[in-house]
């Protein structure tokens, strides 16, 4: 009976150590587990901090790099709103279009966007024969005194063009373009200016007459 | 006289002392493997929130830095155009003197 019982013990012993034995090796695959996953974390964090790390630099230079914008469109918006003012008063400044009249109706005035530059169309041109003077008469009305003018002719494909100052009579002549001859006579009287342009073609009949005048 | 049974149960019983204590280590071992695991994936989250928060924030910069730069352009244009007009409108000949 002894004998049984202290063999029973024996077997429990044995199941107790081989349970033992399981659970040891549970453990020690557990915790290995546990370390496979600490050193995955701890690299996770450690490429995490690089991140912010980087992120948090680029930040710092974004923002640098924001301020500076945000200073410079400051600066700018100042720069356009004190041009706008400029430019504004410079344009209160000029003289209307208006002040200047064509008051003979066989020509149109146009100007461009920089007011520089004066187009005078011939909505009429007449011509007859060989050598035979056509004149286009410009007349347009300025109350600002004007000293130096230039005058160009356009004849078909052709320019021409001719510079002149006007003297103390108020007169300038546009002559000798080529072998025919063309001149333009300006007139000055209390601010209204004339100018007067002869054509003579002798190759054509009709001339298309545009004039060009560029007041400097 | 003990029996080969006495001194088995013995040395059995000796070895399941010993295994009982390296379970026990083991597991304490395990469990503190398990707080830390436990510890650095709270700090994992958090700092996951974090570079979440500076990528939001350098994105917004991002954007902005966009945005200004596009606005920064447009003025550079309104002031190129500003400064030809000005230049132009100083050449005019039609203005007024005074």
């Amino acid at each position: 009976m002894m004998k049984k019982y202290k063999i029973f013990i024996l077997f429990l012993i044995v199941m107790l150590n081989l349970t033992l034995i399981l659970l040891i090796f549970y453990q020690i695959t557990k915790s290995k587990q546990k370390e496979k996953a600490i050193i995955q974390l701890t690299d996770t964090i450690d490429n995490c901090t690089r991140l912010i790390s980087e992120n948090r630099e680029k930040l710092i230079e974004k923002i640098s790099q924001v301020q500076n914008y945000k200073v410079s469109n400051k600066i700018l918006e100042t720069k356009i709103s004190d041009y706008s003012t400029r430019v504004s008063s410079l344009k209160s400044n000029i003289y209307p279009l208006s002040n200047i009249n064509v008051s003979s109706g066989e020509v149109l005035l146009f100007r461009d966007c920089d007011g520089k530059n004066f187009y005078y169309k011939t909505s009429s041109f007449s011509k007859s024969g060989y050598y035979t003077k056509a004149p286009v008469w410009f007349v347009f009305k300025s109350t600002k005194s004007l000293r130096y003018v230039r005058v160009k002719v356009f004849w078909k494909r052709n320019i021409y063009e001719k510079t002149g100052y006007l003297d103390a009579s108020g007169s300038i002549y546009v002559t000798g373009f080529g072998n025919n001859l063309y001149y333009g006579t300006f007139y000055v009287s209390g601010g209204i200016y004339f100018a007067k342009i002869l054509t003579d073609d002798y190759y054509e009949n009709y001339i298309a007459g545009t004039g060009t005048f560029t007041v400097n | 006289m003990k029996s080969k049974i006495d001194i088995a149960i013995i040395v059995l019983s000796v070895i399941c002392i010993s295994l009982i204590v390296i379970f026990i280590f083991k597991f304490i071992e395990t469990n503190k493997l398990i707080e830390k695991a436990s510890s650095l994936k709270k700090e994992n989250a958090g700092i996951l929130e974090e570079l979440e928060n500076v990528n939001d924030s350098l994105e917004a910069f991002n954007k902005e830095y966009e945005n200004l730069q596009n606005e920064n352009r447009k003025s550079n244009e309104i002031f190129s155009s500003l400064s030809e007009e000005l230049r132009k409108l100083k050449n005019n000949p039609y203005l007024k003197s005074d």
